[in-house]
């Protein structure tokens, strides 16, 4: 027996409510312990989905987010502080999160996903979760994670909605499945509520604890789509592209 | 035929409203129904689905009721129809 197929006393207490879980247990729990994920970028939505994995004892995060923090992240961006105003991101979030769970092993990069970083940040992970306002880091991390059939959860935001689905690669549609060309017309700064983002970060990182764990059912093929103005939920079956440049028939055959 | 056009996100700010109803030939094409959106809302939501040639952007996802259609399939629309225009929405 090694030390992977045993959970310590000390794990057993902390994440009693939740092994307690039916279907989970104490064999998902070793499963979290020892997965890894990587979460881009780690603001108002990939903070909490990094905050709950590491309360539920994931064993490794990786984590990329550039810049100092700025008072305007402050409404939304869970792991800043107001006191670390102007000093980086990555260093508040690590620091957060190690308060939270000092056994989390953490590499944490202040910069963000792009294609030269890509290849390795997704090496090192079990599951992908894309949180990045940009679309060239949500591309880069859903190219990249189909191409090492690693799942991927891509969580959105905009005002009052929200929009969560996963990738199962080359089973279920992916991000360039829905959007074939860049988006055309699309402003960097949108409206949203802190409790928009945390919300959806959360059901993010279920999703993730399900993936790594075999747990229920997770959101292949379906994008859930929650307008939280009236609080109306939408189950949106997503379909795979065959002419799809990064899953497509040709692509993933070739 | 009366079919609900909807609009999200970044689309829904462009149109200044969620949605609206739109009487529709059985035969309207997506481009067709994009570009009666566009005359019914004006010009940010135009700029918002439509490219400078005046076609629709690939990247707006097509909703009909609770399901994705590409841009390519044929558009197979009902009386009372929801149709919803949905740009990309990302994190942050």
């Amino acid at each position: 027996m090694n030390s992977h197929d045993i959970l310590t006393s000390g794990q057993k207490a902390i994440y009693e409510w939740q092994i307690a879980v039916p279907g989970f247990g104490e064999s998902g729990q070793k499963k979290i312990s020892h997965s890894s994920a990587l979460v881009s970028r780690v603001g108002g939505l990939g903070g909490l989905v990094a905050y709950e994995l590491a309360a539920a004892g994931i064993g490794k995060l990786v984590l990329y987010h550039a810049g100092k923090v700025r008072e305007s992240d402050l409404n939304r961006q869970l792991l800043m502080t107001r006191d670390w105003v102007g000093k980086p991101r990555i260093e508040s979030i690590e620091r957060r999160l190690l308060e939270l769970n000092p056994d989390l092993e953490i590499s944490a990069m202040g910069k963000n996903i792009s294609e030269d970083n890509v290849a390795d940040a997704v090496s090192q992970a079990d599951v992908v979760v894309c949180a990045a306002p940009l679309f060239s880091e949500r591309f880069a991390m859903n190219n990249e994670a189909v191409r090492q059939k690693k799942p991927l959860v891509d969580c959105a935001m905009y005002e009052l909605e929200a929009q969560i689905m996963s990738v199962d690669p080359g089973r279920s549609a992916c991000l360039r499945c829905l959007y074939p060309e860049d988006p055309a017309g699309w402003k960097r700064q949108f409206p949203v509520f802190g409790a928009v983002s945390g919300a959806i970060g959360c059901i993010g990182a279920m999703e993730a604890i399900k993936i790594i764990a075999g747990l229920g059912a997770p959101l292949y093929g379906t994008m859930l789509r929650i307008n939280m103005a009236d609080m109306t939920t939408q189950r949106i079956s997503v379909r795979r592209n065959k002419r799809c440049t990064v899953c497509g028939e040709n692509v993933l055959s070739s | 035929m009366k079919i609900t056009v909807e609009y999200a996100a970044q689309a829904k700010e462009a149109a200044e409203i969620s949605f609206e109803t739109m009487d529709i030939s059985p035969s309207s094409s997506l481009q067709d129904i994009a570009e009666a959106a566009c005359h019914s809302r004006g010009e940010k939501l135009c700029a918002m689905l439509l490219d400078a040639r005046g076609r629709l952007y690939r990247s707006i996802l097509i909703l009909v009721n609770e399901a994705q259609i590409f841009h390519e399939d044929a558009l197979e629309l009902n009386e009372g129809d929801r149709l919803m225009f949905l740009p990309p929405v990302s994190g942050g």
